[in-house]
């Protein structure tokens, strides 16, 4: 079964704790421009929900061989360079799903969020990353309405991040590619464009554990 | 540095001791809410399998994720939850399988948050 064969269906009524995730999987992701200012990403919940419950995006990530060691090795390596010569306290590749994000790789992280292997979506710095499809910084996320509630800060100490999207070639944004910091931080392009080398040899090394397209029609 | 972001490698964080650390502020918790994030329910499952299959496939692959975990698809309970999201990530679909993983560090996440809520105020999870 190809994505383009799922058909969107209605949510079951009744309480659901996670972010009501949009019915209409494949709407049009909203542009950059329109989601800018820290007040317009805070205001736009559902349009970020709608990009990341994409179908296709999803099957492209489902496409990843996630769980294979040599990737993760790499993506490894790749954060641990990227943390040093960022030099800020923390960096990772995040995989975003629709619920939550997945921390595929990470330097300098410790604690419950790398236990439970990410964090749910409403937290993510790098959800905002993908549904935005560019990058996506974060100087004070204590002052910041999209994030100053969120554990990742309160709890964690997490005040500035970021992110650069994580493109395959075919254009679908699977995650992203980021540095946080425990302290409050301007970034810079030279910083954004280090993010952005990194981002490409991290597609690079997703890519080549792509596995072919599962036609599955047959579970359940 | 502390807060969760230390100068450790991936590997020393993926090794490190199952227990959180215990953080000086007080983790908000509304009923059985921690951050607001609630455990997954058996309604946002269903939504989820729903969202992402054909109605016809969504209902049988349903039917067999409840027969895998032994549930009959009423529970509410916190370790059917934790069954029903460990049989969705063995399920045969590989989107559902994947987002199933989703649901999965949610229930992780409010888990390890809980704990941590319980050792610093002493409540019970």
């Amino acid at each position: 079964m190809t994505a383009k064969d799922r058909a969107p269906a209605p949510s079951p009524t009744g309480h659901s704790p996670a972010p009501a995730v949009p019915t209409a999987p494949r709407s049009p992701r909203p542009s950059p421009e329109t989601l800018g200012s820290p007040e317009e990403v805070s205001a736009l919940p559902t349009a970020h929900l709608e990009a990341l419950a994409d179908l296709d995006r999803l099957t492209a990530i489902a496409s990843i061989d996630l769980l294979n060691p040599d990737l993760v090795e790499r993506l490894d390596e790749i954060s641990q360079r990227t943390m040093t010569r960022l030099g800020h306290p923390a960096a990772y590749v995040s995989i975003v799903l629709d619920t939550a994000q997945l921390i595929l790789s990470s330097a300098g992280m410790s604690g419950w969020i790398c236990q439970a292997g990410g964090t749910p979506i409403e937290w993510a710095f790098c959800g905002h990353t993908v549904a935005l499809a560019r990058p996506y910084t974060v100087e004070d996320a204590s002052q910041h309405p999209a994030h100053q509630a969120s554990p990742l800060v309160i709890e964690e100490g997490t005040r500035a991040y970021a992110g650069v999207p994580l493109v395959s070639a075919t254009g679908q944004v699977l995650g992203a590619h980021c540095v946080i910091d425990s302290e409050p931080h301007r970034f810079t392009q030279d910083e954004i464009a280090e993010l952005q080398a990194a981002a490409a040899e991290i597609v690079q090394v997703l890519t080549e554990h792509s596995m072919p397209a599962q036609t599955n029609s047959t579970s359940g | 540095m502390d807060m969760g972001i230390v100068e450790r490698t991936a590997a020393d964080a993926r090794t490190a001791s199952a227990v959180p650390p215990v953080k000086g502020a007080l983790i908000a918790v509304e009923g059985d809410a921690v951050r607001g994030l609630l455990p997954v329910s058996m309604d946002e499952a269903h939504a989820m399998v729903v969202r992402l299959l054909p109605p016809a496939h969504a209902q049988s692959l349903w039917a067999e994720v409840l027969t895998v975990a032994g549930l009959t698809g009423t529970e509410a309970d916190l370790p059917s939850m934790i069954n029903l999201v460990q049989a969705l990530t063995q399920a045969a679909d590989p989107v559902v399988a994947m987002c199933a993983r989703g649901l999965q560090i949610r229930l992780a996440s409010y888990q390890l948050l809980r704990f941590t809520q319980t050792l610093v105020i002493g409540g019970t999870p």
